[in-house]
């Protein structure tokens, strides 16, 4: 089959280093030699947002870059967000807001939203919802995800620490 | 008696519809879905799972006891699913 | 007796109507959740497909030789594989054909070690096709000599059904104002975020375990017992957590008997996993019809008649698709006072893509018809809209021509919530009166509404639910449910009421409904039963428990009998709130005495409603609800794009049980039905899909959801759990006619053909503005 190489990067904190194929993309390795199931596959083209994960602080759509590309990169995926001792705000807030039905869209959701919040403290809710345009959810109508972001900003600003 | 049979019943009975002579003693639903396997093979097989078929007398929904004579129609209809 | 010294009396307080969280929200949230879609399994093997890819055509022969000498391949599988093995309601369907009626006609199956090898080994089966002329409308398959699609359905006839009511012509004759259109509700699909998947394992005594998105478990097995030759009760029927399911997953449709196939022939579990792009070719679509409706009023704005004469594409293969019409006959004859009604539909066969249920199942497309034909005669009597809607809404009590009993109907109640909410009345005139002024945007506001079951449907014999409970030594419970859970919260509302009625807190349930050979008998996930019959039978079967729990602590503890009740993890007196004894002390006070007690109830829930018989005359459900909506939109008349601004939902829902699940139901619910009535659209050409990605399917995206402004009348049914009635697929059913009423409002233009995309409000826009000379 496919050429293979090896390649070496930081998943959620820890060093990994593993064989390849060039072929291969970052979402394939994450679910299928990793076992990060916590990533999904939706569509593979870009579109839906469900593979959403951070590459060195960004989110990007795991299914349009190639494993090989992780090398030397920090990957932080969905398993990667919580903190020892829980749910991450984001996380807690979506669950305390209803905004999770089937909740397959919900780590490429929570990972942008996430990451929307991160790089701009005073997000509305126009720019959340831009923000989030790139991640499709079939089950909720976004209303709660867009609450629970709001609720997450709104914390932020109260003691800057949430 | 006209027995109409619809959805995958057509298929097991291998005709939509046909006419049987009822004997008396059959008199209601219940007696008339356990007499047919004995008159033909076709019925023996299409029948395992009779309980769950929908069962018309001249178009009303008939429940086992509900009475049957010669000159009624019934309609024996699988169930729909919805969504 | 116990004293409880430290701890304060405990007031009576209630769950119901507040904010639930859901379960198994934490686990979603963190990634923890193993979908189906993740699971693997030791020593299983990957399945696909081969596809038909053209619509119509004879298979003269195929060739798998290379694909079977391929490194990896552990079997390869074709039309001989599954000859005879007839599914279906009809049985007109095989889980890998013999000849190709559509372009995502099952060919031929592999089961490889890996995806690669398996698709590789697809690209090495040899299929010599002679290509039939094809039959891709409904009017083409009925034609007198069109080809035939399937040998013992002559004429491309699939499915028939009618209903008549009252004297047509009589009613007629008293019409002062007729409405005449044809509507055509298009294909769409359910775009589940998770793509179809089945994995099917057999033991060796030839019983099969299938991991399935099924949505209705118990029937399913019976489904799919023919397309394997195998038993029912040899199905083992386990359902994991699922990426959606809309209705697309209460049939059996072939990938699920080709895993099944692919495991008997190589003796290892099997996965089946659909890509993005074969989920929008080969998952069922929503039914897609011609309605030919006609509704007529006097000249004081009394309905006096409605009639429809339906078409349906039934596609290649008869699902659930073309038994919409049990449902659009009720929406026909129910949807408001009709006193006449005359309504006959027939499926005819194409070479297409087949339809199967989908959330609103036949309601969305007939409410896209109804609900215009009102605002059209809205417009033509002189009264004022919202008074015309109010004189033809029925009251509480009422019974439809079909029997549907409206035993507590809030129709009245919600247009007027929902018209004085968004001031209805005065904008639609104030719109109206702009329409023909000069400006390029346009601002109108359009009123929907419709009706649907809320209380199950009785289209099988029995509509009920199965349900076991436990309460263990540490006052845990666990209610083993026939209820599927898909997403749409029904967990929630179990462990809420579980909760309510038991006194501990929601985390202490756990439910167990995933496993055919462990949960009893549910109908499944279908016409919005869920929440009502579900919740009924876990509310009996708690009741039951905690009967069993009051009764034995009475005695024990020697308090007067009914004088107890379950509160915070306690058994209290009922009149003071004074606890006794905690819960869990006095379970194992029950199981740790001379006579052993433990707790484990079961209940048989059946709603209370008739099946229907042939005449489709019955009260087929245990409750009705109604819902409106009316939506304020903007238009851009240059490029004929809408914007939803606001909509504003008034909604009887009976009884609000868990508040954030039933607005959460909702707004998803307007979000796919947004998506019906804007942008969503199958393009098939010639049977073939040409837009199989999310690029050129559109779906709603977060920016476009407009706010909403809920009202929730609660009209408390009788029968429902504390009064609530089932709600989740009207939401889908009403915004589509309400954004077209809004758009006729804003611009003079009426879209009879969803969806309403910008490429064709401008094109009628535009038409409508030409000079009337150039028709002639």
């Amino acid at each position: 089959m496919s050429v293979e190489t090896e390649i070496r990067f930081k998943l959620n904190g820890r060093e990994v280093s593993l064989k390849v194929p060039v072929t291969m993309k970052t979402l394939t390795m994450l679910r299928d030699k990793l076992g990060m199931t916590g990533t999904k596959y939706a569509c593979g083209e870009g579109e839906c947002g469900a593979c959403t994960i951070k590459l060195d602080g960004k989110t990007v759509n795991s299914c349009l870059m190639y494993a090989v590309d992780c090398d030397g990169r920090e990957v932080v995926t969905i398993e990667g967000l919580r903190t020892p001792e829980g749910l991450q705000p984001m996380q807690q807030a979506f669950v305390d807001h209803g905004a999770i039905q089937c909740g397959f869209c919900m780590p490429g959701m929570i990972m942008q939203a996430d990451y929307l919040v991160e790089n701009n403290p005073n997000l509305t809710r126009e720019e959340a919802q831009r923000g989030l345009e790139g991640n499709l959810c079939r089950c909720t109508g976004y209303t709660k995800v867009l609450d629970a972001v709001d609720a997450v900003v709104e914390a932020k600003k109260c003691c800057g620490r949430c | 008696m006209k027995l109409q049979y619809c959805a995958w019943l057509r298929d097991s009975m291998k005709c939509d519809s046909e006419h049987v002579a009822l004997p008396s003693e059959v008199n209601n639903v219940g007696m008339l879905l356990d007499w047919l396997p004995t008159q033909d093979e076709r019925f023996k097989s299409a029948f395992e799972f009779i309980d769950v078929v929908l069962v018309s007398v001249n178009r009303h929904y008939a429940d086992r006891d509900y009475p049957v004579r010669d000159e009624d129609e019934v309609i024996l209809s699988p169930p729909i699913a919805g969504g | 007796m116990e004293k409880a010294a430290t701890v304060s009396p405990i007031a009576k307080t209630s769950l119901i109507g507040q904010r639930v969280r859901k379960p198994d929200a934490p686990d979603k949230a963190t990634g923890k959740t193993r979908y189906i879609n993740d699971m693997v399994l030791p020593q299983m093997l990957i399945g696909k497909v081969l596809f038909a890819g053209r619509a119509h055509a004879k298979i003269i022969r195929i060739d798998t030789s290379a694909a079977e000498k391929l490194p990896g391949v552990y079997a390869v599988l074709t039309g001989k594989d599954a000859a005879g093995l007839k599914f279906g309601f009809v049985r007109d369907n095989v889980a890998l054909k013999d000849k190709v009626r559509c372009e995502h006609d099952e060919i031929a199956a592999v089961a490889a070690e890996t995806e690669e090898i398996a698709s590789r080994a697809l690209e090495l089966i040899k299929v010599e096709y002679a290509d039939l002329p094809g039959v891709f409308t409904p009017e083409a398959g009925a034609k007198e000599g069109a080809p035939q699609i399937h040998d013992n359905f002559p004429g491309n006839k699939s499915l028939h059904f009618e209903f008549k009511h009252g004297d047509l012509a009589a009613a007629e004759a008293a019409s002062e104002y007729v409405v005449d259109s044809v509507f055509r509700p298009h294909h769409v699909t359910h775009c589940c975020m998770g793509t179809s998947c089945a994995i099917a394992d057999f033991d060796h005594n030839g019983k099969l375990t299938i991991w399935t998105q099924t949505q209705y478990p118990y029937n399913y097995k019976m489904d799919l017992a023919p397309a394997l030759g195998l038993g029912p009760g040899d199905i083992r029927v386990i359902q994991p957590p699922v990426g959606g399911a809309f209705g697309s997953k209460l049939d059996v449709y072939p990938y699920e008997p080709i895993a099944a196939l692919l495991a008997r022939k190589t003796g290892r579990p099997v996965k089946v996993l659909y890509t993005r792009e074969e989920e929008f070719k080969a998952a069922p679509t929503r039914q897609a019809a011609i309605i030919h409706m006609r509704t007529g009023c006097t000249r004081e704005g009394v309905l006096t008649f409605r009639t429809a004469d339906v078409l349906l594409d039934n596609g290649a293969y008869t699902s659930w698709g073309p038994t919409i019409p049990v449902i659009m006959m009720r929406t026909t004859s129910g949807h408001y006072r009709v006193p006449v009604v005359d309504f006959k539909a027939q499926a005819i066969y194409t070479n297409n893509p087949y339809a199967g249920s989908f959330r609103g199942y036949g309601n969305v497309q007939t409410t896209y018809a109804t609900a215009q034909q009102m605002d059209m005669l809205a417009d033509m009597v002189d009264l004022d809209p919202l008074e015309f809607h109010l004189k033809n809404a029925q009251k509480s009590g009422e019974v439809t021509p079909q029997k549907s009993f409206l035993r507590e109907c809030a129709l009245a109640e919600c247009l007027e919530t929902a018209a004085k909410a968004c001031d209805y009345s005065a904008k639609r005139k104030e719109y109206a009166a702009q329409r023909d002024k000069p400006g390029r945007y346009k601002k109108g506001i359009g009123l929907a509404s419709s009706i649907h079951n809320a209380g199950g449907a009785k289209i099988h014999k029995s509509d009920g639910i199965g349900t076991i409970l436990k309460v263990d030594d540490y006052a845990r419970v666990t209610v083993i449910t026939g209820a599927s859970e898909i997403g749409q919260g029904i967990d929630a509302v179990i462990t809420l009421i579980v909760s309510e009625e038991l006194g501990v807190p929601v985390e202490h349930v756990t439910i167990v409904n995933n496993d055919s050979d462990i949960a009893p008998w549910d109908v499944g996930v279908h016409a919005s039963r869920t929440t009502f019959i579900a919740g009924n039978g876990t509310r009996r079967a708690a009741q039951k428990a905690k009967a069993q729990i009051l009764s034995a602590a009475a005695k024990m503890l020697k308090e007067p009998a009914g004088t107890l009740e379950l509160r915070g993890g306690w058994v209290v007196r009922d009149q003071c709130g004074t606890p006794v004894i905690e819960l869990d002390r006095l379970l194992r006070r029950m199981h740790f005495q001379n006579e052993p007690e433990l707790v484990m109830v079961t209940d048989y829930y059946e709603p209370n409603s008739e099946p229907e018989g042939a005449k489709h005359i019955s009260d087929h459900s245990a409750a009705y609800s109604h819902a409106v909506h009316i939506a304020e939109i903007t238009v851009d008349t240059l490029t004929g794009e809408i914007k939803v601004d606001k909509v504003t939902v008034a909604q009887d829902v009976g009884r609000v049980i868990n508040r954030m699940g039933l607005e959460g139901q909702i707004e998803g619910g307007i979000a796919i039905g947004l998506g019906y009535a804007l942008s969503e659209n199958m393009r098939i050409e010639k049977g073939m899909l040409t837009n199989p990605c999310f690029r050129d399917y559109k779906l709603i995206t977060a920016p476009e959801m407009p706010s909403l402004d809920m009202h929730f009348i609660e009209s408390n049914c009788a029968e429902g759990p504390y009064g609530a009635k089932g709600i989740s697929e009207l939401p889908t059913i009403v915004i589509a006619p309400a954004i077209a009423n809004a758009l006729y409002n804003a611009t003079g233009v009426r879209i009879f053909n969803p969806p309403m995309s910008p490429e064709t409000v401008a094109r009628a826009i535009h038409e409508k503005s030409r000079p009337a000379s150039r028709s002639a």
